[in-house]
């Protein structure tokens, strides 16, 4: 299913920039058009220098590296119709892992579509009363964020995962992160966006969204907003969006079984339904709500202060979002868990930097953030090279992954000393063999599913600086929900790459940046 | 079926974005370039398939082929800032190996980052110029070497690993140093200060330090040094430097030598008691880094002498370099530093504008090391492979100390270039696309052997 859906996707996007390029090309063969061209190219490297949970792979010290480029053209048909075209290449490295796995890495490279967009504006301002996008295009209602926040997109509802990382897709607005339509409304300090966006990054696939964001700027200096997130609302396939019985032929077995041994279980060993009473079953689904405000505040101009200070510096912003409106059986009981919020300050830097800021966010979801039960394939949202190594079941479930599923019955702990036969490292059917210098850290640890709070705050420092308007020097340190790179595990196994990295206080990495764009 | 697929969209993208980049030439001082090749040659005769035993990688008689395209610009920011950037696709064929395999073969796509670096270059005195280049970018000391050479930013130091081919990456212009790099220039003298992040050879993202001082004489004569504290800064030291209690043995490959052998540190026989039965074996411990040296030269007698007339502009120039692949002694192996010494001399012969470039070159290199290098990108291990014939001795690993080249170029019609090469080099071919027969091994092991290559490049 989830190879099918790739390949759809592949063909949905391959369309979609067939499409533009087509309209672009026609159009421009025709008469003469505004058009120009936008280039990026960057090398970046950095480090996880700790994490805390090496269940599945052992990524501290690990360091990262890349470089990628992005050719993009933006035409201009008509007094009103526009459209932009790009792609973009990605030279990446499996993530080392631990010192058997490294001697596998391979260099990747992953190639993407930057932008397929066709727009229809009735002025070319930066609000104007219509503009229509379609196709594949990029939209950030908070740009100020450099990491943590925009909770509105990114990521899904049950669970509740929270996506950030250095240059993630949807902060990095050189790439497109939505495919579909985007209506905007500019009317004076007011603007409002109504979006229709296709799932590509998560199953269950292809499903529609409808969201809408508000934004109003008040005196020049503080800007509020708000919106709603109506996730997957339109299902390509309800039998995967809603699993039910009869859904697939069986699906329910394992939650059967288990309901019906008679045994304690953790409702996260659950996969699609829970019994919380007699009567009373909860199906768990993949629709929900994201409702969010979120607002920025820039000092400078409320205090009047000026002078020697930087254009991006003393801006104070938040963000705050419920994830699911809707409370879900024993795993989704409580709101206050599904409520993330952040703030963030750019520290005045006086024109040395264009912006040194300090983002921190507190987040008390009760589940470790690892992706492998409701499954992914080979995301761009990701940074993913290949298929994740173990999708725990066949259709996406839209409850957390157990810790007994690592720890427990699924993993079985072997140690393999130092000079042990090779044969020790590899993988015995479902079982994982864990290197002898990897830390396990569940039972009674900040992993415990009793005692998941260790990952509860998280913080970004990033600053950047651009020379000659042209040349950009970025860096980030942060605790934040990066999902590396899997490692590569023998010739053909992966392994990681599907959970967060850093999973306690104690855990952080850098990356650091230079590149140029014109 | 699926490449084809890729095959065609990359064509399709490739003929849609060169025509928008021809419109899209705008008022910023962008420059764009790009080419498009194809080349297909043969391995006319290869003695052995030293890479894992069996026959799979017998490359007798292999066509190998392949076809690209780059495309790339170079921005200028204002008068010290620059950027470059570009993409290659390249289809390639695994070589077929042996009948045996065949039915394994198929072409795989891959495209690379061809280049993604900024520069900032700036006269700082009169007749003084810096200039710092940082991303990933292209260095070569030594362009007048087509194929032999280029020792010192090549390969493994132990065991060493000369690196040779048909226009192979450092031979050409596309981009091969991933890190930083200080150049300080006074009229004919440049210091050129690099960090190398390791992304070639495994274990990978260990940083050197070189630097190679050039001295132009002139338009005759110009000569260089230069030193690479090769990973002088390992990302895990225990990979570069095991000792006893080493982990650095892993399996997948069935190429490695079975576990309990010379992986992490050398075992040499001291003495041999004929009586007892016994014998002293010590172990010798080393390190993947290394120190390696360089020298070269180049001498163009038609400066010397004001030769002029119908000879072209790389007619009749003589070059060489020497290298030192590790400057530490280790017992067995790496003993004698004479055997680590790579010095090859080239000669553009007169081509008298019919050719650009007719090069011969010819390299001595007396290291006794088996040339195969899978058990140090899989195992991170120092110590070279050994192998053994029939009997269980030693295989005569001098039998590739020398290698030679012969190259041409010629650019026609302004934008069209043929190239190609007779040689018996340090070819080194991804064996068949069985996975598990991945091969490291080089291919020409012989002087009986040697390969043909051809080129034919598009280019504006």
């Amino acid at each position: 299913m989830l190879r099918t859906s790739y390949l759809r996707f592949a063909s949905a996007t391959g369309l979609a920039w067939l499409v533009a390029a087509g309209v672009l090309l026609a159009a421009a063969a025709s008469h003469a058009v505004e058009f120009q061209l936008h280039g990026r190219t960057w090398t970046e490297a950095g480090r996880i220098m700790n994490s805390t949970d090496t269940l599945q792979t052992n990524f501290s010290g690990n360091w990262q590296q890349s470089m990628g480029m992005q050719i993009q053209s933006s035409v201009g048909i008509s007094e009103r119709l526009s459209g932009s075209l790009g792609l973009g290449l990605s030279q990446v490295y499996h993530s080392l892992g631990n010192p058997n796995q490294e001697k596998f890495v391979l260099s990747k490279f992953v190639n993407y579509v930057t932008e397929a967009r066709l727009t229809y504006a009735l002025d070319k301002t930066e609000n104007p009363f219509f503009r229509a996008d379609f196709g594949s295009f990029a939209f950030n209602y908070a740009p100020y964020v450099k990491n943590l926040g925009l909770y509105l997109f990114r990521g899904p509802v049950y669970p509740g995962f929270l996506v950030s990382g250095f240059k993630e897709y949807r902060t990095d607005t050189t790439r497109a992160g939505f495919l579909g339509l985007r209506l905007h409304n500019g009317l004076g300090n007011f603007q409002q966006d109504f979006l229709v966006n296709s799932e590509r990054d998560l199953p269950p696939s292809f499903d529609w969204s409808l969201g809408y964001v508000a934004r109003y700027k008040a005196f020049g200096a503080l800007e509020i907003g708000a919106g709603v997130n109506f996730y997957h609302l339109i299902a390509e396939n309800p039998d995967i969006t809603d699993p039910k019985r009869s859904s697939v032929d069986g699906i329910f077995n394992h939650d059967d079984q288990l309901v019906a041994s008679g045994v304690a279980y953790h409702p996260q060993e659950l996969h699609y339904y829970e019994v919380m009473g007699p009567g009373d079953t909860v199906t768990y689904t993949h629709r929900g709500v994201k409702v969010g405000g979120f607002f920025s505040f820039d000092l400078k101009k409320a205090l009047g202060v000026d002078g020697a200070l930087g254009e991006k510096d003393l801006l104070l912003y938040g963000e705050t979002a419920l994830i699911g409106v809707r409370n879900h059986g024993s795993i989704y009981a409580k709101r206050g868990e599904r409520m993330p919020f952040m703030f963030g300050f750019n520290l005045p830097t006086f024109g040395v930097l264009d912006f040194l800021s300090v983002e921190v966010e507190r987040y008390t979801a009760r589940y470790r953030a690892d992706y492998s039960k409701l499954g992914f394939d080979r995301s761009l949202y990701f940074n993913n090279i290949a298929a994740p190594p173990m999708p725990t079941i066949k259709n996406p479930s839209a409850i957390p992954i157990s810790a007994k599923d690592l720890a427990g019955e699924r993993y079985k702990v072997i140690e393999c000393p130092a000079g042990s036969d090779p044969s020790c490292f590899a993988h015995e059917g479902d079982f994982r063999v864990i290197a002898t210098g990897d830390t396990i850290d569940v039972k009674g640890g900040p992993l415990d599913p009793e005692n998941l709070t260790a990952d509860d705050w998280k913080w970004s420092v990033n600053a950047e600086k651009t020379f000659a308007g042209h040349v950009q020097f970025a860096a980030q340190v942060a605790n934040d929900h990066l999902v590396a790179r899997p490692t590569r595990a023998g010739l053909l196994n992966e392994a990681g790459g599907i959970s967060e990295v850093l999973s306690s206080m104690k855990d952080w990495y850098f990356m650091l940046r230079i590149g140029y764009f014109f | 079926m699926r490449s084809v697929i890729g095959y065609r969209n990359l064509i399709l993208a490739c003929l849609t974005a060169l025509p928008l980049m021809a419109w899209g030439q705008d008022a910023a001082d962008i420059k764009y370039k790009g080419a498009a090749w194809l080349q297909f040659g043969r391995i006319m005769h290869s003695t052995d398939s030293l890479a894992h035993g069996a026959e799979a990688n017998n490359m007798n008689g292999n066509w190998v082929q392949a076809a690209g395209v780059s495309v790339a610009s170079v921005a200028k920011f204002g008068p010290y800032w620059e950027g470059g950037m570009g993409i290659v696709a390249l289809q390639s064929h695994a070589a077929r190996g042996d009948l045996s395999v065949a039915n394994n073969w198929y072409t795989s796509l891959a495209t690379s980052v061809g280049e993604a670096r900024v520069t900032y270059t700036r006269p700082t005195l009169p007749n003084h110029k810096l200039q710092v280049n940082v991303g990933f970018f292209n260095y070569n000391y030594n362009p007048d070497v087509k194929n032999l050479g280029l020792y010192l930013l090549r390969g493994y130091v132990y065991p060493g690993t000369p690196i040779s081919g048909f226009e192979a990456r450092h031979t050409i212009p596309g981009a091969n140093i991933f890190g930083a790099m200080a150049s300080y220039s006074i009229g004919g003298l440049k210091n050129d200060l690099l960090v190398i992040s390791e992304t070639e050879n495994r274990p990978y993202f260990d940083l050197s330090l070189a630097d190679v001082v050039t001295w132009q004489m002139g338009d005759a004569f110009s000569v260089a040094a230069g030193a690479n504290l090769y990973r002088v800064k390992p990302r895990n030291p225990e990979n570069n430097s095991p000792g006893r209690d080493c982990k650095n043995v892993v399996t997948g490959y069935n190429q490695i030598d079975p576990t309990g052998t010379e992986h992490c540190y050398i075992l040499d026989t001291v003495s041999v008691d004929t009586v007892a039965g016994t014998s002293d074996v010590d172990t010798v411990f080393g390190s993947m880094n290394g120190t390696k040296l360089m020298g070269r030269f180049r001498l163009d007698p038609k400066a010397l002498f004001g030769l002029s007339g119908s000879l072209g502009k790389q007619d009749l120039v003589v070059y060489g370099e020497l290298g030192v692949l590790g400057i530490t002694n280790y017992r067995k192996y790496y003993a004698d530093i004479k055997r680590r010494m790579p010095v090859m001399v080239g000669f553009n012969l007169p081509a008298f504008g019919w050719l650009d470039k007719l090069s011969m070159e010819v390299e001595y290199y007396a290291s006794k090391n088996l040339p195969d290098y899978g058990k140090n990108e899989t195992s991170y291990s120092w110590v070279p492979r050994t192998a053994y014939d029939e009997k269980g001795l030693p295989l005569d690993n001098g039998r590739d100390d020398w290698k030679w080249s012969l190259y041409f170029s010629k650019v026609t019609l302004g934008n069209v270039r043929f190239s190609g090469q007779v040689a018996n080099d340090h070819l080194r071919l991804f064996g068949p696309p069985d996975i598990g027969l991945a091969s490291y091994a080089e291919v020409l092991s012989t002087p009986k052997d040697w390969y043909w290559m051809f080129r034919t490049t598009c280019f504006f």
